[in-house]
C-alpha cells in the first residue's frame, strides 16, 4: 500500500502504451474511438469496483458474468412488458442483488467456499437463462429504451458521471467507513477481525451482494446501448474483471489492493485490445498479449511481496 | 581439504560447529557485529537475546537460509566455503521450530521417508521397510508413535518428536532448536529434554533458543549471551542464575522482574457462577474479579482457560449468564463484549491479534472505530493521534503509526495487541499469554502496563502458562484441570508446587 509502488507501474504501462500510440496511430485518440471505449469497458469498470472488495476479502465471485447477463435479459423482458426504463433499470439492480445475496448468504453462512459456489451458480444462472430463453435474443425494445431515453452524447455523459461517482465512493468507503476497514480487517485476518467485533459473515455476506448489485448496474447500463439484447451476454466477463483488479496489483488472497490500481488495470486492459487495431497487430494477438500482462503484473506482486515478507522476517528494528 | 587442522587436539575436541566473527546487516540496520560462537560434542548451548538481539539472524546464517557478510563457519574443523540450507543439510545440521513442518496428510513413515529418500533410487516403494526405519527411529528419539498415523493427527509435541527423529535419519548432529518449547505442555517438555539429553548423549550438538530462562539453565551446559548482534558473555550454565542472565541480555539490572505493586481493590467487576459451556467442554466454573485486581489463570495447556477467555469474550457463547458488575449479562458475541467492556488479548497474536499486513494505527483503532469517527465516517486525524498516543505512552518502537505492523518485532506487535484494548477503556481485561516469544525487556514493559491497568481500577484475567508470570503478577490465581476450576489460592498460598499439583488433577488440601 505504501507508495502505490504497484499502481505507479500500471499507470507506466498505461502511459508507455499512449505514447506508442500518439506516434504511430494518432486515430486512436479521436473521440469517437475514446467515447467507444469508454462506454465498452464502463460496465467492466463497475464490476471490477466490486470484485475489488470481494477479493479484498480474500474471495472470489466467478459468477458475474452469468449475472450480467440475466440482468441484461430481465431489463430488456421488463422494457418489452412496458415498464419504463428507469423501473426495468432498477429491475436489473435487483436481480444481480439478489444473485449476489444468494453467493453470499451461501459462502458466508454456509461456509461453502467462493470458488465453489459462485462456480455454481455462475453454470446454473447461464443455463437457467439458456433454457429459458431457448437462445433469443430479446428484441422489440422499446422506442424510449435505447440511451434510457435521452441521445447517446447524453448517456454517455451520465455513463461517466456514474462511473467516476461509483469509483470515488468505493475509494473513499474502504478509506474512511468503518464497514471498510472491516473489509481489509477480514480479508486480512477473519479470526483477528472477529475478536475485534466485526461480524465477518455479514461483511462477506454485504460484499457479495454489493457486488452483485454493482453487477445489476453495469448491465443496466450496457443493455440501452443496442437495439437488442443478446442473451450470451457477458460470456467471459468474469475474467477480464478479474484480470483487471489483479492487474491493479490487488492480493488474490485478501486483505491488500487499492481501488485505484483497479480502474488502472481495467484502463490498461481495455485499452490494449483495440489499440492493437490501430496498431495493425492481429487481433489474435489480443488475447496473449493481454496473458502477458496479467502474468507480468502477477509475478511482479508475487516478488515484491516476497521482498516485503523477507525485509519484514529478518525483524530489523532493534528492539 | 584438510580435515583436521590442529593435528594435537583429538578429533573428539574439536567444536562441532564454530561460527567466527560473524556479520550481517538489513538494510543499513546491522544485525550481527561480529558474533562467535562454538558448539561442542554432546553439548546442549544455550542462544539468548532479546528479540532482535540477532539470535535468528545467527541461526539462520548457520542453516544457510541467508548469507552472512563477512566471517567465517567451520563443521567439524572443516571450513564451509558456502552455504545454503542443502548444503547445512548434508553437513548434519538441522533446525527444529517450534511449528513442525511435516506434510499432515502424509503419515508418519511417509514424512521420514520423503526426507530420507531423496535421490529417488527406486521406482518403486518399499513400505515395509519404510515403516520399518520410521519405528527404528521413532523408538530411538525413545517415543512411541505409530508410523502409519498421518502426521497431522500428531499433537504438536509428537510433531516435533517425529521431526526430530527424521533428522537423525538423516544423520544430524547439529541441532538448532528455536523455542521448541512455546507450544508444549509441561510434561511435554520433560518428555522432549530427556530427548535432548539423549541426543547429548549420542555425541550430537544442540543450539538451543529460548526465551525461557528456567528450561535454559536446566538444560544447558553453556549458555551464550547475544545483545545487539554482539556476544556479550559464554558461561557455564552452572556458574550464572537467571538475575544475572537478565542483566547481561537487557545491559540493565531489572530490579525486581515483575513490577508487581499493590493496588486498592474495589468492588467485584467480573462474576461467574457454575458456568457451563458443553461445547468447548466448560463444567461448573465459579470465581470473581474485582476491580484493580489480576486474577491469575493457571493450567495445563488444554485444560480449557483459553475456552473459558473465549466463552467470557463471547466468541463461544455458553448460554450461563455471567454478572458484569453486579448485573446478570449473557454475552453471545464479541460485539456484545467490547460494548459491556471487555477486552480480550488472544494467544498467538499472529493468528488471532495483529494484523500484521496493515498499518499500527489501523491496528489499534480497529477495536474502537467508534471514538475516531462520526457518522461512519473515521477521521484519519484523530485515528493517528490515537494511535500516536499509545505508541508513545507504551513506547511502541515504530518508524510511523502507518507502519506496517508486521515489521514490528514480537513485542511491539504484542504492545499494538495490547494497545487495541487499552483503547476502549475496558472495564475487564482478558490477556492470554501476553508475553509468549516476547523477549525480557518489552516483557517487563509489558507486565508494566498489566500493572498500570490495575491501578486504575481494571479487572484482569491473566492466563499463563509461566508459573513465574503467575505468581509474580497475581492477586489470586485460579487453577484449571480438564475443563474445571480445581481451587483457587491467595497470592500468599500459592506455589509452583500447589499450582501443578491441581493442574494435574489432584485437589489441593489446606488452601
Amino acid at each position: 500500500m505504501k507508495f502505490y509502488k504497484k499502481e505507479i507501474a500500471v499507470a507506466v504501462a498505461i502511459l508507455g502504451l499512449m505514447v506508442v500510440l500518439m506516434f504511430s496511430a494518432p486515430g486512436y485518440f479521436s473521440r469517437e474511438n475514446l467515447t467507444d471505449l469508454f462506454l465498452a469497458n464502463a460496465p467492466v469498470m463497475i464490476i471490477a469496483l466490486g470484485m475489488t472488495l470481494v477479493i479484498l476479502l480474500g474471495e472470489i465471485d466467478i459468477s458475474v458474468g452469468s449475472v450480467f447477463a440475466i440482468c441484461g435479459v430481465v431489463m430488456g423482458v421488463a422494457a418489452r412488458g412496458g415498464s419504463p426504463v428507469a423501473i426495468s433499470g432498477m429491475a436489473a439492480c435487483v436481480v444481480g442483488a439478489a444473485c449476489g445475496a444468494l453467493n453470499g448468504a451461501l459462502v458466508a453462512y454456509l461456509r461453502v467456499p467462493s470458488i465453489v459456489v459462485t462456480l455454481a451458480t455462475m453454470v446454473a444462472l447461464r443455463d437457467g437463462l439458456r433454457w429459458q430463453t431457448q437462445g433469443a435474443w430479446i428484441g422489440n425494445l422499446p422506442s424510449g429504451f435505447q440511451w434510457m431515453g435521452t441521445t447517446q452524447s447524453h448517456y454517455t455523459v451520465l455513463t461517466v458521471g456514474l462511473v467516476s461517482l461509483l469509483i470515488v465512493l468505493t475509494a473513499l468507503g474502504l478509506r474512511y467507513l468503518r464497514i471498510g476497514r472491516a473489509v481489509f480487517a477480514t480479508g486480512s485476518n477473519r479470526a483477528a477481525a472477529r475478536i475485534v467485533g466485526i461480524d465477518t459473515q455479514w461483511i462477506s455476506f454485504f460484499v457479495f451482494t454489493l457486488a452483485g448489485l454493482l453487477t445489476g448496474l453495469a448491465a443496466m447500463l450496457n443493455s440501452v446501448r443496442f437495439h437488442q439484447i443478446p442473451s450470451n451476454l457477458g460470456l467471459g466477463l468474469e475474467m477480464k474483471v478479474i484480470a483487471a483488479v489483479a492487474v491493479g496489483g490487488a492480493a488474490i488472497t485478501g486483505g491488500s489492493g487499492t481501488v485505484l490500481g483497479t480502474v488502472l488495470g481495467v484502463i490498461l486492459l481495455g485499452a490494449i485490445g483495440p489499440a492493437l487495431t490501430f496498431l495493425g497487430v492481429s487481433a489474435y494477438w489480443e488475447k496473449a498479449i493481454q496473458g502477458g500482462i496479467i502474468l507480468g503484473a502477477v509475478a511482479m506482486n508475487v516478488i515484491g511481496n516476497h521482498r516485503e515478507k523477507n525485509a519484514a522476517d529478518t525483524d530489523p528494528l532493534p528492539n | 581439504m584438510p580435515i583436521d587442522t590442529h593435528p594435537r587436539r583429538s578429533l573428539l575436541s574439536e567444536p562441532l560447529l564454530k561460527a567466527r566473527s560473524i556479520t550481517k546487516s538489513y538494510a543499513g540496520v546491522q544485525a550481527l557485529k561480529g558474533a562467535s560462537l562454538e558448539l561442542l560434542r554432546g553439548e546442549v548451548h544455550a542462544l539468548v537475546g532479546e528479540n532482535g538481539a540477532g539470535k535468528s539472524t545467527l541461526t539462520k546464517v548457520i542453516t544457510g537460509a541467508i548469507t552472512a557478510d563477512s566471517g567465517t563457519l567451520e563443521v567439524c574443523g572443516q571450513q564451509v566455503a558456502r552455504n545454503d540450507p542443502s548444503i547445512s543439510r548434508s553437513l548434519g545440521i538441522a533446525a527444529v521450530y517450534q511449528q513442525p513442518s511435516l506434510f499432515p496428510h502424509l503419515t508418519v513413515a511417509e514424512n521420514i521417508a520423503l526426507a530420507l529418500e531423496g535421490d529417488g533410487s527406486s521406482w518403486t516403494v518399499d513400505w515395509k521397510s519404510r515403516y520399518a526405519r520410521a519405528k527404528e527411529l521413532i523408538e530411538r528419539v525413545g517415543a512411541s508413535i505409530d508410523p502409519r498415523r498421518p502426521a497431522g493427527s500428531l499433537t504438536m509435541a509428537e510433531q516435533q518428536i517425529v521431526e526430530i527423529a527424521k533428522m537423525l535419519g538423516a544423520k544430524a548432529r547439529i541441532f538448532l532448536m528455536d523455542e521448541p518449547t512455546a507450544l508444549l505442555t509441561d510434561r511435554e517438555v520433560d518428555n522432549l529434554f530427556q530427548l535432548i539429553g539423549r541426543l547429548r548423549d549420542e555425541g550430537a550438538g544442540i543450539l538451543y533458543i529460548s526465551h525461557r530462562l528456567e528450561e535454559i539453565l536446566s538444560i544447558a551446559d553453556r549458555i551464550t549471551v547475544l545483545r545487539d548482534g554482539e556476544v556479550i558473555a559464554c558461561r557455564d550454565a552452572a556458574e550464572v542464575d537467571r538475575s544475572e542472565l537478565i542483566h547481561l541480555m537487557v545491559g540493565r539490572s531489572i530490579r525486581s522482574i515483575f513490577p508487581k505493586r499493590e493496588v486498592p481493590i474495589g468492588d467485584i467487576a467480573l462474576e461467574v457462577r457454575n458456568l457451563r459451556n458443553g461445547s468447548v467442554g466448560l463444567k461448573d466454573i465459579s470465581f470473581s474479579v474485582r476491580r484493580g485486581e489480576i486474577f491469575g489463570l493457571a493450567g495445563l495447556v488444554g485444560s480449557g482457560r483459553t475456552e473459558l477467555a473465549r466463552t467470557l469474550f463471547g466468541l463461544t457463547p455458553s448460554d450461563s449468564t455471567i454478572l458484569l458488575g453486579g448485573k446478570p449479562t449473557r454475552i453471545g458475541s464479541p460485539t456484545e463484549a467490547i460494548r459491556r467492556g471487555i477486552g480480550y488479548v488472544p494467544e498467538d497474536r499472529r493468528q488471532h491479534g495483529v494484523i500484521l499486513e496493515m498499518g499500527v494505527a489501523f491496528n489499534i483503532s480497529l477495536a474502537n472505530l467508534q471514538s475516531v469517527s462520526k457518522w461512519g465516517l473515521i477521521n484519519r486525524d484523530k485515528e493517528d493521534d490515537l494511535a500516536k498516543l499509545y505508541v508513545d505512552e507504551m513506547r511502541i518502537k515504530t518508524a510511523s503509526v502507518s507502519g506496517v505492523a508486521g515489521t514490528l518485532s514480537g513485542g511491539n506487535q504484542q504492545k499494538v495487541a495490547l494497545a487495541r484494548w487499552m483503547a476502549i477503556h475496558p472495564r475487564i481485561m482478558i490477556l492470554d499469554e501476553p508475553t509468549q516469544g516476547v523477549d525480557v525487556g518489552s516483557k517487563s514493559e509489558i507486565h508494566d502496563l498489566v500493572m498500570q491497568m490495575a491501578e486504575r481500577g481494571v479487572a484482569i484475567l491473566l492466563i499463563s502458562s509461566e508459573l513465574p508470570e503467575i505468581l509474580g503478577m497475581s492477586d489470586r490465581i485460579g487453577v484449571m484441570h480438564a475443563g474445571r476450576m480445581m481451587g483457587i489460592l491467595s497470592r500468599q498460598a500459592a506455589t509452583q508446587s500447589s499450582i501443578m499439583t491441581m493442574a494435574f488433577g489432584h485437589a489441593c488440601s489446606g488452601v
